[in-house]
């Protein structure tokens, strides 16, 4: 069979191709589980179901890039297949229906791409687990869900992936639950998206009700005769459900908590796919979001305070993974921002970058943590580089691409963001700060400066790892082999991804894109501007570089001094600025006095009380009743001529 | 009137009457022949069983009107028949009734002491359940609505826990209270036929043709919405509700729970709806309120709880919210999603207390805080009492998002501030289903003393499969189950919207669908 014949066989075949996409994972989640029958030498076996399972997932969705045309002109490529009708109940009908198109191939690239290597990794992570059927089957059922989620041809069926992603997230998060704080964080990751979840199922009800169907194509044909405000609402509601999922103000603080989990959960889950799947879902939405400037503004806003407010946290904390936690949070509020501008494509640019190197630093930072004995605190590592040089040129990397220092893919992504938040329209009816800077130009100051931390923490997390001397006991080792060869390869896209500047199968975004966002290489470069800022934070990253090499060489006493001059329990950094704190007192402690209140007071007090009073009462009058008949015939016959009497008085009285 | 003795017209009779002879065998077979009693009641709760699958498979879900019916005289001069029939959602709810009753019997064993007489309530009580649900003539109705009280009174007052005096009688005079009124307000209905058409009747659908003044028929309404709604329970009338399932065994409250929970609804959708259309129609927004307060008062209180199985019967309160609320705004996705949701709440809540009981069995408590790590020894425990929580908090592709889903959009359409209220009953669920499935499974193990602490045995992995491969098909495809509901939700529907208040585009929708789902085939 030549090449042209096995496109036109797999072109032929591809709504099973694009079925097994999803049923490799389903089936590599049960497979793996059977496993747990098996000795426990041969529970490895789980971890190859399961790699293998998300290769073949992977394999598929490249050949679906080879081999469909994405170039046309005026409409790439789509492949469909509808499955069975879901919910169908007065005329809203939900179907298990799939829908490949650019936007969704670039996802499931990035997911099985990324999550078949942190599949690899994971093997030589969770080698001396006891636990490896749950651990891959929970880890392949999370592919399974995350690719429903992007493939899905509606709402309704996307919200499946959603909470599916959310229960394994859940799982996995307290996958070592025998450490209470672990079990504690994997709830407040499922209740606090279970928040955000609320808003996307009223969000998905306005749109049902108003458009009457919840497929995506359907919503975008419907939106020229939709009310303004409707559409507002809900843009809003959904971007709530994508605040708790892709962790922004206000619902960030379940994802620094939810480190709790096996490194490769927080790579895979907690960095490269699921808390993008906000961005996702807001790209997917962008026609209908373009037509909701007031909430584009919102998602201005909130993405780049997100990624002010845990850039600093970032600074200063010293788990190396909570590091790299805020980091996501952080270059996730990039993403928002790029939504609030309307630059789509950069969103799903920086996705894909930051799945890239963001995998590849939690999968290093993994390593390190496994070759210092489960040590996470950075105070105790230091001087890594030479027992484990691989991870240190794997997360050196990674540190080069976040940090946005030239050619690295982290430079072109978030350099496209910037210029796309400066030449951002004043969206909130064209208002400037006091008439001296336009929101966009405020927007990409906030932007620069979180390029700058970004920079800084991220070099002060390599040093404190890798430079100095070893602070730790006893002696660090090298991780295995499978770890070593699925961070190699990552490093590759990690550093270089992005030349083009964009991913050309993002180019059918353009029509919902801003008009005058430019897409390719040659027109960015063209741009005086462009080039202007991209100068300016290429600066900014050096110099926070530079800042954070001085400050731990030579500086090292002022940084001590620095530390000390505020205490801990009064520095907000240190705090993370108060959020955990105020929910806990706002909302957590009010909500469960009030629940106290009802059960005790009203429930068993006001309602159960009264009614077993009644029921006293009744007993009572029955037994005063009872005293009469003493059975005596002279007591009768008192109250006999006693009520004669008093009948007789009645009676002559009236 | 001749008998007509096909198996379609006397089905439903044999299944009154099967477990009731199963009743009968059973309560005379000598005390000491204990395991040859259990031998019988699962045999005949298992034939049961294949007696309900068959109605299911023979029930013909586009036919409008009553199925199986069948008609024999009672009392002919005073209009009393003995007259059966059901429509989809009686057919879901005898199916139910039949697979919890079965699953109770085979869970059984775990019952110590005077297990003979334990088995014979149940299936007696199974009797009258199927009776609840298929009865068309008030006064039958009546009679199976009472005659289940008997063996649920025993059950809790003889096989339960400490309080077990106490609590059976709270019960037994909260349903009583309400049922008496309605039974006065079945007597004066018999007797307003009888002076409008001359001739006594106590059938449903000749009730239709009533002509009751406004004033009469809201009191009327009253009377049988506040027996109704004890049964269900709506919140300030709830509280026999946690004792009862406190103390009443397991097998007690799995039948409470998934069954009996259901009938104060049934009983509304079936006789309020249309005997008092306007009434009913004028009580809706008073249901969708009470069934908001009854979503957050039970999740709250469910939060709250140092006792398991309170917390699952405050977690009851709060679904049988959400029925109500999905009753209460009238449409069809509404009426759909809390018909199902009866559906699913059975299954959820009746699993929930299978495992309760599991554990109680074990260890003799039912405190959360004498527990501790029981993943760790009863990993199996630990994944259905997870699959079942998740349905119990609606993930989607479990059955209980279809549900809720349905109902929380019925809800939307009817007024988007009630959906916004009951929302948070998905985020409260998860609160306290969470919390309460980490402080038993999560962190170190612990247990109470003396407790034996072992995975599910054979017996219990029997009773749960069933259950967890409904939770997951219903999720995945619910679409048979909708079919089922189709029309009974339209008709209900329209039988309020004779009354004038009209929602058009219900119908208009119905055809679309139709249409589009002819397309599609």
């Amino acid at each position: 069979m030549n090449y042209g014949e096995l496109n036109q066989w797999f072109l032929r075949e591809q709504q099973w191709a694009l079925l097994l996409i999803l049923a490799a994972p389903l089936a590599g989640a049960l497979f793996s589980y059977c496993t747990i029958s098996l000795g426990p030498r041969r529970q490895m076996l789980a971890g190859w179901i399961a790699v293998c399972a998300a290769f073949v997932s992977f394999a598929v969705s490249v050949c679906f890039w080879l081999f469909l045309d994405w170039s046309a002109e005026g409409g790439a490529a789509n492949s469909g297949v509808f499955l069975f009708p879901w919910i169908a109940a007065g005329g809203l009908h939900l179907d298990a229906a799939l829908k490949l198109d650019s936007l969704s191939l670039t996802m499931i690239l990035t997911v099985t791409g990324v999550g078949t290597l942190i599949h690899l990794y994971a093997i030589g992570y969770m080698a001396h687990d006891h636990s490896k059927p749950r651990f891959f089957s929970y880890f392949n059922l999370f592919l399974f869900f995350m690719l429903l989620l992007v493939l899905a041809d509606n709402l309704g069926l996307m919200f499946v992936g959603w909470e599916g992603v959310g229960l394994c997230s859940y799982l996995l998060i307290g996958f070592w639950h025998q450490q209470m704080p672990n079990a504690r964080a994997g709830q407040k990751a499922f209740v606090v998206n279970r928040i955000g979840d609320a808003g996307f199922l009223l969000g998905m009800f306005l749109l049902a009700a108003e458009v009457g169907s919840l497929d995506f194509d359907a919503v975008q044909d419907q939106i020229a005769y939709l009310n303004p405000w409707a559409i507002e609402a809900a843009c809003m509601l959904l971007l709530l459900g994508a605040v708790g999922k892709s962790a922004q103000i206000p619902l960030f603080v379940w994802l620094p908590d939810a480190m709790a989990g096996p490194t490769p959960v927080s790579a895979l889950i907690h960095a490269a796919t699921m808390v993008t799947a906000g961005v996702y879902m807001i790209v997917r939405l962008s026609p209908l979001y373009n037509a909701a400037p007031a909430v584009q503004f919102i998602i201005l806003a909130l993405g780049s305070l997100t990624a002010l407010l845990a850039a600093s946290i970032a600074l200063v904390q010293y788990d190396i993974k909570k590091v790299l936690a805020y980091s996501t949070v952080s270059q996730l509020g990039y993403m928002f921002m790029a939504l609030g501008a309307g630059a789509y494509s950069y969103a799903m640019f920086h996705l894909v970058t930051h799945a890239f190197f963001k995998g590849l630093l939690f999968m290093a930072a993994g390593a390190v943590i496994t070759g210092c004995r489960h040590e996470q605190d950075m105070r105790r590592f230091g001087g890594l580089w030479s027992p484990m040089w691989g991870t240190f040129i794997a997360y050196l990397a990674g540190t080069y691409a976040i940090a946005g220092l030239p050619l690295g893919s982290g430079a072109y992504s978030k350099e496209a963001i910037l210029w796309a938040v400066y030449t951002a329209p004043d969206t909130a009816a064209g208002l400037t700060l006091f008439n001296l800077v336009s929101w966009g130009g405020l927007f990409w100051g906030i932007g620069l400066a979180v390029a700058f931390l970004t920079a800084c923490y991220m070099t002060r997390s390599l040093v404190l790892t890798f430079f100095g001397s070893y602070r730790g006991e006893g002696e660090a080792s090298e991780s295995s082999a499978t770890m070593l060869v699925a961070m190699a390869v990552l490093i590759p896209p990690a550093m270089f991804f992005g030349h083009s500047r964009g991913i050309p199968l993002l180019e059918s975004l353009r029509p919902w894109a801003r008009q005058d966002l430019l897409l390719s290489q040659s027109e960015l470069m063209r741009d005086d501007l462009y080039r202007a800022l991209e100068h300016i934070a290429l600066f900014a990253a050096g110099a926070g570089v530079v800042l954070m090499l001085l400050a731990y060489s030579i500086g090292r006493g002022f940084m001590m001094r620095l530390g000390n001059c505020i205490p801990e329990r009064i520095n907000p950094l240190c705090c993370k600025w108060w959020v955990d704190e105020l929910y806990e007192y706002l909302i957590v402690r009010p909500l469960a006095f009030t629940a106290r209140v009802l059960f005790f007071a009203v429930d068993r007090k006001l309602i159960d009380r009264s009614i077993d009073l009644s029921a006293e009462i009744a007993g009572a009058s029955g037994q005063m009743l009872g005293l009469l008949h003493t059975g005596r015939i002279g007591h009768y016959l008192l109250i006999m001529l006693a009520g004669l009497f008093f009948g007789a008085a009645f009676w002559l009285v009236f | 009137m001749p008998f007509d003795i096909d198996l379609a017209g006397s089905l439903l009779t044999v299944l009154v009457g099967l477990p009731l002879a199963g009743a009968l065998i059973v309560f005379l077979m000598p005390q000491s022949r204990e395991n040859a009693a259990q031998w019988v009641a699962v045999s005949f709760s298992l034939a049961e069983l294949c007696l309900g699958v068959l109605l299911l498979v023979r029930f013909q879900a586009y036919l409008p009107g009553y199925q199986f019916t069948q008609h024999i005289d009672w009392m002919p001069e005073l209009g009393i028949a003995y007259r059966v029939g059901v429509d989809g959602l009686s057919v879901l709810l005898i199916v139910l009734t039949s697979l919890l009753s079965a699953l109770v019997v085979i869970a059984a064993p775990s019952v110590r002491e005077k297990r003979g007489a334990y088995l014979g309530c149940l299936l007696f009580l199974e009797a009258g359940m199927v009776g609840v649900f298929c009865a068309l003539d008030l006064v039958l109705f009546y009679v199976f609505w009472e005659a289940m009280l008997i063996p649920m009174y025993l059950l809790i007052g003889i096989w339960g826990g400490e309080r077990r005096v106490y609590a059976a009688l709270k019960f037994v005079l909260f349903t009583a209270i309400g049922s008496l009124l309605m039974l006065a307000a079945i007597i004066y209905l018999g007797y307003r036929y009888e002076q409008q058409f001359g001739m006594p009747s106590f059938y449903l659908s000749d009730w239709s043709a009533l002509q009751l003044g406004l004033r009469e028929e809201v009191l009327l309404f009253g009377a049988f919405a506040l027996a109704f709604a004890i049964k269900i329970p709506v919140v300030p009338l709830h509280s026999w509700l946690p004792d009862a399932h406190v103390e009443a065994p397991a097998g007690g409250s799995v039948i409470l729970a998934g069954v009996l929970l259901k009938m104060g609804l049934y009983g509304l959708i079936r006789f309020c709806v249309p005997v008092f259309p306007e009434a009913c129609a004028g009580a809706g927004p008073l249901f969708v309120v009470l069934g908001v307060i009854g979503i957050v008062f039970g999740a709250l209180v469910a939060w709250v709880q140092d006792d398991v199985k309170k917390l699952v019967a405050y977690s009851s309160i709060s679904h049988l919210g959400f029925c109500v609320l999905g009753f209460g705004v009238f449409n069809v996705w509404g009426l759909k999603g809390a018909m199902l949701q009866m559906l699913n709440h059975g299954i959820s809540t009746g699993a929930l207390f299978f495992l309760v009981g599991v554990l109680y069995d074990r260890a003799h408590s039912r405190r959360i805080a004498d527990f501790g790590g029981l993943a760790q020894k009863m990993p199996l425990f630990a994944f259905v009492f997870l699959s079942v929580s998740l349905s119990s908090i609606a993930l989607p592709l479990t059955n209980g998002f279809v549900g809720e889903f349905l109902i929380l959009f019925g809800a939307y359409r009817f007024q988007p501030y009630a959906a916004v209220a009951a929302v948070s009953g998905v985020v409260l669920g998860a609160v306290y289903m969470l919390s309460a499935y980490r402080r038993l499974m999560f962190g170190d193990f612990m247990a109470p003393n003396g407790a034996q602490i072992h995975d599910l045995n054979r017996r219990e992995k029997i009773v749960f499969v069933p259950l967890l491969a409904l939770v997951l098909v219903i999720g995945v495809y619910p679409q048979p189950v909708l079919d089922l509901l189709r029309l009974p939700a339209q008709q209900t529907i329209s039988q309020l919207s004779t009354e004038g208040r009209n929602p058009p585009e219900v119908n208009i929708l119905g055809d679309e669908e139709r249409i589009i789902e002819k397309g599609r085939n």
